[in-house]
């Protein structure tokens, strides 16, 4: 399936000429999970990456649903 | 480690020793303490009765990273409850290197009477008529108070707003460069200042005289760790220093949670323009700066630079709070237009974040459009003309609500809310109502349970709880001088072992981490007493209504905390 994603803060670097209009496209196989798909672009853990879907964070193991619009962000506190 | 007392009246000035009460406490909590025990809780906070106290962390002035934050406190004009500020820049840093505990400002000084005061490298304390400084803006005064005093010094100071006594007004604080940019901005205080009589501090930056540390080595070692966790982290060592706390407003756009329109949304149009990455992305181009150290003995940087198309300073440190509540909140998405309002509230010396939500209840009542940047810039300018909106928008939100007739007014005891929705961050809510300090941003902000997954926003679950740890950690946090931005490490073994080690070499003790929740208990405890003998009740600690009412798209929630369940926060 095909996910369109769109990357935050430094993670865009993770893209090469990332474009913050289109994001980027994921190609995931079916019942794909959220570590797969920071696998698949390329994103450490270490980066403290948050994966979101219509606004709700979603957690490592949770599955990415077809036709999701997806948002990766860095854990971030409050000030 | 001593008191400087200034009587306004007489313009008395004494240097004493800090009795056993106060010592091993700082900033905020030696602010809260005090005013507990001496200030009386029915006062007049205009009134000679009030005491307005200055405060460094207990680790303020040391090589402790990010620890040079300067509590201010007093009883509030805008809320009428105990209330403590705080403002990065240098101040801090250098109060704690002259090796004062606080600066006790009492009284009134006669009408029409203008000082300031000056503290020296021996610190020597002494008021000096500032009648030629009356009426000025920040940016003029802090310029001028450097060509007077050289350029060693950190300055905190009201501008017109403070002198005018508005409720709304802020005491400016400059930053590494010298510019007025930095504030203590919640609450009102630059109007006590202002009633005071008083336009100026100024702290010779050079002083060598630090309180004593316990156990120097084991504090330099505690020192080196925490920086170290400080840079491990990719909030503090990443985000913020390449986008500034401009880099919450995509993920709080994407939780439906950025209230905009006066409340009356949680996703804004035009957030991307307004995004940190946008902002970064602007400032490069035209030749700004971002990374920009703004505060001394910072290693975040998260500060900035804003420039206009022609590569002309307008303004520096624009921060998420006052993106929100200039752009969200206004509809304004016009960075050139959100910095200039940044700018003007720093000259004028008022709350950005009460401005911006003032200019909001103002649109949303249809006295002028959402999204007219004009309009927004107008308003805020009348603040320094003194006109009769003027006066009405320096009061705070809840005064342009009861002006305009408007009922939509997102405060609590008075102060305004900060720039994440309660309906969709059900922990905001509780820490919004109960925080002894009106609605606040970060007296126990608890969007990091959100990011990690711990805590589902949208549901009460577990909600009362981490409000009252966020609450109590940062009552700790704002005693030690430690910024906000850096606290997050705490919750790291990392970072939160190097902290209480640091604590206590600095105090010859030995307390475990778990422990200086009592420090902050106690903090606590002594403002929520204050606040109940101001005449504070259990029914002021709830959201106005329409909270609960109007259901905030895209997630469609209202606020779901209960009463009983907002009266259990502060069970220790």
């Amino acid at each position: 399936m095909k996910i369109r994603v769109k990357l935050f803060s430094i993670l865009r670097e993770y893209v090469p000429d990332y474009n913050p209009q289109k994001g980027v496209e994921a190609d995931l196989s079916d019942g794909a999970t959220v570590s797969e798909l920071l696998s698949h672009l390329g994103i450490p853990v270490s980066e403290a990456p948050v994966v979101t879907c219509n606004g709700l964070v979603l957690h490592r193991g949770d599955t990415i649903q077809k036709e999701s619009a997806i948002e990766i962000f860095q854990s971030v506190a409050g000030g | 480690m001593r008191f400087i007392r200034i009587e306004m009246s007489s313009q008395e000035v004494r240097v004493e020793p800090v009795p056993a009460r106060y010592q091993g406490v700082g900033g905020r909590g030696l602010i809260s303490l005090y005013i507990n025990e001496h200030v009386p809780p029915a006062c007049n906070p205009l009134g000679p009765e009030n005491t307005l106290l200055f405060a460094p962390g207990l680790l303020g002035g040391t090589h402790l990273v990010n620890t040079s934050r300067m509590a201010v406190g007093a009883k509030s004009p805008l809320t009428g409850t105990i209330k403590e500020s705080n403002a990065g820049g240098t101040f801090g840093d250098s109060a704690g290197r002259l090796g004062i505990t606080a600066i006790i400002i009492e009284g009134c000084a006669p009408p029409g009477q203008s000082w300031l005061l000056r503290v020296d490298v021996d610190g020597k304390a002494r008021l000096v008529s500032a009648d030629e400084y009356k009426g000025m803006r920040t940016y003029a005064l802090t310029e001028a108070l450097y060509k007077a005093y050289g350029s060693q010094n950190s300055i905190m100071c009201i501008g017109p707003a403070g002198e005018q006594m508005l409720a709304a007004a802020s005491i400016q604080s400059t930053d590494t460069k010298g510019r007025p940019c930095r504030a203590a901005g919640r609450g009102g205080l630059g109007a006590v200042m202002g009633s005071k009589g008083l336009k100026a501090i100024i702290l010779d930056s050079r002083g060598r005289t630090t309180d004593a540390i316990m156990n120097q080595e084991e504090f330099e070692k505690a020192a080196g760790d925490f920086a170290r966790a400080v840079r491990n982290s990719p909030f503090s060592s990443s985000v913020l220093p390449k986008f500034g706390t401009a880099g919450l407003v995509a993920p709080v756009n994407s939780m439906g949670g950025f209230p905009s329109y006066n409340a009356t949304k949680g996703v804004f149009d035009g957030w991307e323009k307004i995004s940190g990455e946008h902002i970064a992305e602007l400032i490069a181009k035209r030749g700004g700066r971002t990374g920009h150290q703004g505060c001394s003995k910072c290693i975040i940087q998260c500060s900035n630079e804003f420039v206009d198309a022609g590569g002309k300073y307008v303004t520096s440190s624009l921060q998420y709070e006052t993106i929100w509540s200039m752009g969200g909140m206004t509809g304004i998405d016009d960075l050139d237009t959100i910095a200039r309002l940044d700018f003007l509230c720093d000259d004028l010396g008022v709350d950005t974040m009460s401005t911006g939500v003032g200019v909001a209840v103002a649109m949303d009542s249809g006295y002028k459009s959402f999204g007219d940047g004009k309009a927004a810039i107008d308003m805020v300018e009348e603040i320094a003309e003194g006109t009769e909106l003027g006066r009405v928008l320096g009061n705070g939100p809840e005064a342009v609500g009861r002006y305009l007739s408007h009922s939509r007014v997102p405060v609590v005891k008075g102060q305004s809310i900060s720039g994440y929705d309660p309906r969709a961050m059900q922990g905001n809510a509780v820490t919004y109502a109960t925080s002894p300090m009106g609605a606040d941003h970060t007296a126990g902000n608890v969007l990091a349970e959100y990011f990690t997954g711990r805590l589902d926003p949208l549901k009460t679950e577990g909600q009362v709880e981490a409000s009252r740890r966020h609450q109590i950690m940062m009552a700790v946090v704002d005693s030690i001088g430690l910024c906000v931005l850096a606290s997050h490490v705490l919750s790291t073994a990392e970072g939160g072992e190097a902290f209480v080690k640091a604590v206590n070499a600095k105090l010859g003790i030995d307390l475990e981490l778990n422990s200086l929740a009592d420090m902050g208990i106690r903090i606590l405890k002594a403002e929520l007493d204050f606040n109940h003998k101001a005449g504070f009740t259990n029914k002021d600690d709830r959201l106005p209504r329409f909270f609960y009412e109007e259901p905030l798209a895209p997630h469609n929630t209202v606020v779901q905390i209960s009463d009983e369940d907002m009266d259990r926060t502060f069970e220790f």
